[in-house]
C-alpha cells in the first residue's frame, strides 16, 4: 500500500501520542495543569547484524504487534526509476522462499489483523500485523523469511501481475479519489525537481516496466539488510522469550550495506505559487495553503503544532471560531503539519459552505496569520495545546498497534523509540514568544496556495486576479 | 549471539553508527527456516465481563465495564434514535440535532463550551468522548450539560445545517456513495428510512427548522430511551455514582419514543443495475440479503464470509490481478432485521465482465460446487476470532463494542457466544449457510462505471439481466 502517512494521519498518533504506564488510578483530581507524559516503557538491543529490537511487554490483552520497519521510501527512488520502493513492497508481500502464499492471506489465516499489512512511506516501508500472542515465534519466523532472502518473487511470472495491481491501487486510492492527485502537486510546487520529496510520477505508477528482476533485487535489496531496519514489539509476550526468538530468527541473516541517507535540503525561498485543480467528481471546492514545516525530530515542530491547534482547535480555535462560528462562511477548517523524517508540510485547509467566496475566506486567514504579530498566541492557548497533548498522550497509544507503529517510528525518525514524549515534555516550556517567532519563520511569502474546484467552475478560484497555474491532470479529472 | 540493552538515545545512536561501521559479515550459519514453527494452542476468547446495566429513576442506563490496563476512560452515549427516523424530506435532522446539542447549553455559549473542553484537551460531543481516568468526572458533567441543557436556538441550529452540509457535499462525492446506495435501494427499497438516510440532501437540510430539531430533540432523546456505556479505567460503582450525579436530573420523557418503521427486503430477481459515472476504475456491489443478527445462523454465516473474503482475494488480486483491495461481509441491522450480506471492489472498466464471472463461480463454489477445505474452515475461524480480539484492544474498542450490543440489543455475551459457535463451526454448517444466504437467483449486481465500456461486455457476457439506472435507481431509456 503506497501509504502518505507522514502526510495523512502521522500527526495523530506521534505529535501527541504518549504514553500509559498502566497503572490505575481513581478517580479524584481535577489538574489545574495537564498531566506529564510519561514514555511508553520499552528495552531495546542492537543484534550484532545491526538490526534494532524494541520490546514493549504488556499483558492486558492476548495480543502482539509486531512491526517490521525498513529505512527505505519514495524519497530513494534512484532518478528514473520512481515507485521502485512501492514496487519492491508489493514484491515483499507475495510471499517468501518458505511461505508460499503472500504474508497478508498467510497472517489472516492465522488471526491477524489488519487484512494488508505493508505500506511505503516517502521515508520508510513498513510490515505490520497483530496477531493472538500464541503466534508470535511463527510471526518472526515469517519475518525473518521475508527479510533473509529479499524480494524473492521478483521474477517475471509475478512481476507483470504485482504492476497490474499496483496500477489499480493507484486508480482506487488517487486517481478516482476527489481532488487525489493533490497531495503529489502540492509536494511538487513545495520541493523543488530534484529534491528527494519531490514526486516524480514519471515513469508511471505502477513502477518502472522496464526494469528486470535483477535489476529490481539491486536497487531494493541493499535496503533491505537488517542494519537498515527496526523491529518493535508490543503486547503479550514475555521479552525474554521474545529476545531470543528474534535473535534465533533474524541473528544469521548478514548485515547488508544500505546506501546512506544523506542531508535533506531545505528548498530555496521563492514566490508564492497559485495552483488550480480541477476535478469533476468533486462537489464543493476546498482553499489548501501550504508551507514547508518542521521534520518530526526538529525542536520548531511542537511550536508550529502549537500553532496550528492555536488556529484550529475544535470550535475554539481562531480560525475555526472566525471562519465557522462567527462569519459562516466554512464548513471544515484544518491546520496540520504533518511530518516528513527530513522535513514537514505546514497547512490549512478550508472547506466553503455553499456560496462563500475563497477570495474572502483567503484575505481572512491572512489576515488572522498577520494579527500573530500583534496578537500573538497566549499563554491559554498552549496551555489547551498542552492538555490536549496529555490527553491524546493516553488515548492514542491505548492499543498495542499502536504502541509498536509509534515505537518503530520514533527509532527511524528521531532515533529514540519514545520521542513523543520528550517532545511532549519540551512543549510544556514554550512560551508565545517561541510560538511568534517561529510563526514568522515558517510562515513566508514561499508559500503555495491552491484552489480546488468542480471541473469547469474557474470562477470559485480564490483570488483570480492573480496569475496562476492550472495542474488539473490531463488525463486524470473526467469531463462531466 | 550477543546483543546488548540500550535505553538512551545516545547509546543507541552511537551502537548504530559503531555497527555501520563493522565489516560486513558472511551469516556463520545460516538458519533453515524450512520448518514453520509449531505455535502453541490459542487462549479462548474472552470479552470483558459485562455486568447488567444500573437503571437510573429517570430510565436512563449505565453499562460500565472495567479495563484497568490504561488509565483511559471511554464514555458513548446510545439512543435508540438514529437517521432512519429522519421523516421524509428532512433527512440530515437527526445529524443536525445532535450536532446542534455541540453549540451551546442554557449556562455555556458555544464558545464557552468548546473552552470548557479545550481546558481539559478532551474532545467533548454529544455522543461522547475519550479521555483520561483523571479528566473523566469533568468531561462527563460537560457531556450531561450538552445533551440535558443543550440551548437549540436559531444560530446554533443553522450553524450544525452549514456543517452538515459541508459534511454532506464529502460524502456526496465520494465514490462509494452511489452505488453503496443503489445497492441497498434495491435490496430494501428506496423508500426504507436506512436506504434513505445513505443519501442526505442539500436540499433536505435546508429546509430543517429550530421548531423540527428542537421538537426531535424533545421526542427522541429522553432518559429512558438512553443508556451511557463507559469503558476503561473505572470501578462499576464509581462510575454510576458519577453518572447519578451528572445525569440524575434529567426529568423521564412523558410519551414513548417513536421508533423506526424499517421494513424488510424486496426480492429481486438477480439483476445487474448498470449506472453510467465517468471513470476508469468501475465500482462492483455484489450480495444478498442475509440472517439478521440474532439468528442462529448469523455465526456460522459471518464465519462464511471469511472464506468468501479469501477466495475473493485469491480470485481477483492473485489469480487476475484485477483489483487492488476487496472484501465481503455482512451489514448488520438492529435487532431482527434482515442483514446484507455483501461484497464490493474497484475494477478497471475493461475487466467488469471478467471480473463478475469469476466473482460469480465463487459464489457457486461456496454453495457447494466448490468444497469448503478443512485449512479454510481453520483459517476463517482464526480471522474471525483473532480480529474480534483486536476488536477490543483499548477502552475505545471495547466502548464501540459495547454500543453494537446495546444499539442492536444483542445479548451481553454475545461475543463469547459468538466466539465459542465461530470456534466449533464445521465446513458443512458454512455450505450449508452458504446456500441458503447466497441465492443465486435473487443477487443484486450494482455496477458504477463508464457504461459504453462496460455494457456491450456485459450483454456479451449474458450473466444476468442489465438495467441501466440513474442514481436514484430509477430506470433509464436505452
Amino acid at each position: 500500500m503506497m501509504r502518505f502517512r507522514a502526510f495523512a494521519r502521522r500527526w495523530v498518533v506521534s505529535a501527541v501520542a504518549a504514553s500509559v504506564a498502566a497503572t490505575a488510578r481513581p478517580v479524584t483530581a481535577q489538574p489545574r495543569a495537564p498531566l506529564p507524559v510519561r514514555p511508553l516503557s520499552y528495552t531495546s538491543f542492537v543484534l550484532p547484524n545491526g538490526l534494532v529490537e524494541i520490546l514493549n511487554e504488556d499483558h492486558a490483552s492476548p495480543l502482539v504487534a509486531v512491526d517490521v520497519w525498513y529505512h527505505f521510501g519514495s524519497r530513494d527512488d534512484p532518478p528514473g526509476h520512481a515507485g521502485i520502493a512501492h514496487l519492491c513492497e508489493h514484491v515483499m508481500s507475495q510471499g517468501s522462499p518458505h511461505l508460499a502464499q503472500p504474508q497478508p492471506a498467510f497472517y489472516r489465516s492465522i488471526g491477524g489483523f489488519p487484512a494488508r499489512g505493508a505500506e511505503t512511506t516517502d521515508d520508510v516501508t513498513a510490515y505490520y500485523v497483530v496477531v493472538p500472542s500464541n503466534q508470535l515465534e511463527t510471526v518472526l519466523w515469517a519475518e525473518s523469511d521475508r527479510m533473509a532472502a529479499p524480494l524473492s518473487l521478483a521474477d517475471s511470472q509475478h512481476l507483470p501481475q504485482i504492476r497490474s495491481i499496483i496500477a489499480q491501487e493507484r486508480q482506487q486510492n488517487v486517481e478516482n479519489v476527489p481532488f487525489g492527485t493533490s497531495r503529489e502537486l502540492t509536494l511538487a510546487a513545495l520541493f523543488p525537481t530534484g529534491h528527494p520529496y519531490h514526486p516524480n510520477p514519471a515513469p508511471g505508477p505502477a513502477g518502472p516496466a522496464d526494469l528486470t528482476a535483477d535489476q529490481l533485487r539491486s536497487v531494493c535489496g541493499p535496503y533491505y539488510a537488517p542494519n537498515n531496519a527496526v523491529i518493535a514489539l508490543s503486547g503479550d509476550f514475555d521479552a525474554t522469550v521474545a529476545r531470543r526468538w528474534i535473535d534465533h530468527y533474524f541473528g544469521d541473516i548478514p548485515r547488508g550495506k544500505p546506501p546512506a541517507h544523506g542531508p535533506v535540503p531545505q528548498p530555496a525561498a521563492h514566490p508564492e505559487r497559485r495552483l488550480v485543480l480541477e476535478d469533476a467528481r468533486a462537489r464543493q471546492p476546498e482553499l489548501h495553503v501550504d508551507w514547508v514545516g518542521a521534520s518530526y525530530a526538529n525542536p520548531d515542530r511542537m511550536a508550529l503544532l502549537a500553532l496550528a491547534s492555536a488556529l484550529s482547535h475544535d470550535q475554539s480555535g481562531r480560525l475555526t471560531r472566525l471562519l465557522i462560528q462567527d462569519r459562516r462562511l466554512a464548513s471544515r477548517v484544518i491546520v496540520e503539519n504533518y511530518d516528513l523524517e527530513q522535513s514537514g508540510v505546514f497547512e490549512i485547509a478550508v472547506v466553503p459552505n455553499p456560496g462563500a467566496s475563497m477570495t474572502l475566506i483567503e484575505t481572512l486567514v491572512d489576515s488572522t496569520l498577520a494579527s500573530l504579530a500583534t496578537t500573538p498566541v497566549t499563554r491559554e492557548e498552549i496551555a489547551r495545546f498542552n492538555a490536549a497533548n496529555a490527553v491524546r498522550a493516553a488515548t492514542s497509544l491505548q492499543t498495542r498497534f499502536a504502541r509498536a507503529d509509534t515505537l518503530a517510528h520514533d527509532m527511524i525518525f528521531a532515533g529514540e523509540p519514545t520521542t513523543y514524549a520528550t517532545q511532549a515534555a519540551r512543549a510544556r516550556r514554550l512560551s508565545p514568544k517561541d510560538v511568534q517567532v517561529i510563526a514568522r519563520k515558517y510562515l513566508t511569502p514561499s508559500r503555495v496556495v491552491m484552489s480546488r474546484v468542480p471541473a469547469g467552475r474557474l470562477d470559485l478560484v480564490s483570488r483570480p486576479d492573480l496569475p496562476y497555474t492550472n495542474v488539473t491532470p490531463r488525463s486524470g479529472a473526467p469531463k462531466p | 549471539m550477543t546483543a546488548s540493552p540500550m535505553r538512551h538515545r545516545g547509546a543507541i545512536v552511537f551502537a548504530l553508527a559503531v555497527l555501520a561501521s563493522l565489516p560486513v559479515r558472511a551469516s556463520s550459519q545460516a538458519l533453515d527456516r524450512a520448518q514453520r514453527p509449531l505455535a502453541p494452542p490459542e487462549l479462548a476468547f474472552k470479552f470483558p465481563n459485562v455486568p447488567m446495566p444500573v437503571v437510573l429513576s429517570n430510565g436512563l442506563r449505565v453499562y460500565v465495564v472495567a479495563d484497568h490496563s490504561v488509565p483511559v476512560v471511554a464514555v458513548r452515549v446510545v439512543t435508540s434514535a438514529d437517521s432512519t427516523l429522519d421523516p421524509r424530506g428532512k433527512e440530515g435532522l437527526y445529524a443536525v440535532t445532535i450536532g446542534a446539542l455541540h453549540e451551546g447549553t442554557r449556562t455555556r455559549s458555544a464558545e464557552q463550551l468548546a473552552g470548557a473542553a479545550a481546558d481539559i484537551g478532551t474532545d467533548v460531543r454529544p455522543t461522547g468522548f475519550t479521555t483520561t481516568t483523571a479528566l473523566f468526572p469533568r468531561a462527563l458533567d460537560l457531556l450531561a450539560d450538552m445533551v440535558m441543557h443543550p440551548r437549540l436556538d436559531s444560530g446554533a441550529v443553522e450553524r450544525r445545517k452549514q456543517i452538515q452540509t459541508g459534511a454532506e457535499g464529502r460524502v456526496a462525492q465520494a465514490t462509494v456513495t452511489v452505488p453503496r446506495h443503489l445497492f441497498y435501494a434495491m435490496l430494501y427499497g428506496a423508500d426504507d428510512p436506512f436506504v434513505r438516510s445513505l443519501v442526505p440532501t442539500e436540499a433536505s437540510v435546508a429546509s430543517i427548522t429550530t421548531a423540527e430539531v428542537t421538537a426531535f430533540y424533545a421526542s427522541h432523546l429522553q432518559p429512558q430511551n438512553t443508556s451511557i456505556i463507559i469503558t476503561g479505567d473505572v470501578t462499576g460503582a464509581d462510575a454510576a455514582a458519577r453518572v447519578r450525579q451528572a445525569f440524575g436530573s434529567w426529568p423521564r420523557g412523558t410519551a414513548l419514543p417513536p421508533v423506526s418503521s424499517e421494513g424488510g427486503v424486496i426480492g429481486h430477481p438477480t439483476t445487474i443495475y448498470l449506472y453510467d459515472v465517468p471513470g476508469t476504475q468501475t465500482y462492483l456491489y455484489v450480495g444478498a440479503a442475509g440472517p439478521a443478527r440474532t439468528s442462529p445462523e448469523s455465526y456460522a454465516a459471518d464465519v462464511m464470509s471469511a472464506v468468501a473474503t479469501a477466495r475473493l482475494q485469491r480470485a481477483l488480486r492473485e489469480k487476475r490481478s484485477f483489483m487492488y483491495s476487496g472484501t465481503t461481509g455482512f451489514t448488520w441491522r438492529r435487532a431482527a432485521r434482515p442483514s446484507a450480506f455483501v461484497g464490493s471492489t474497484l475494477v478497471a472498466a475493461q475487466k467488469v465482465d471478467s471480473a463478475l464471472v469469476e466473482w460469480l463461480a465463487m459464489l457457486r463454489g461456496l454453495r457447494g460446487g466448490e468444497p469448503i477445505t478443512a485449512d479454510e474452515v481453520a483459517a476463517a475461524r482464526r480471522s474471525r476470532i483473532g480480529s474480534l480480539a483486536v476488536r477490543i484492544d483499548g477502552a475505545d474498542s471495547l466502548a464501540a463494542r459495547m454500543v453494537e450490543l446495546v444499539r442492536d440489543t444483542l445479548p451481553l455475551d454475545y461475543f463469547d457466544r459468538y466466539a465459542a459457535r465461530a470456534s466449533s463451526v464445521t465446513a458443512g454448517e458454512l455450505t450449508a449457510v452458504a446456500a441458503r444466504v447466497i441465492d443465486m437467483d435473487h443477487l443484486i449486481i450494482v455496477v458504477a462505471g463508464e457504461r459504453k465500456i462496460i455494457e456491450p461486455a456485459l450483454r456479451a457476457a449474458n450473466l444476468a439481466r442489465v438495467v441501466i439506472v440513474d442514481a436514484s435507481g430509477r430506470p433509464v431509456s436505452p
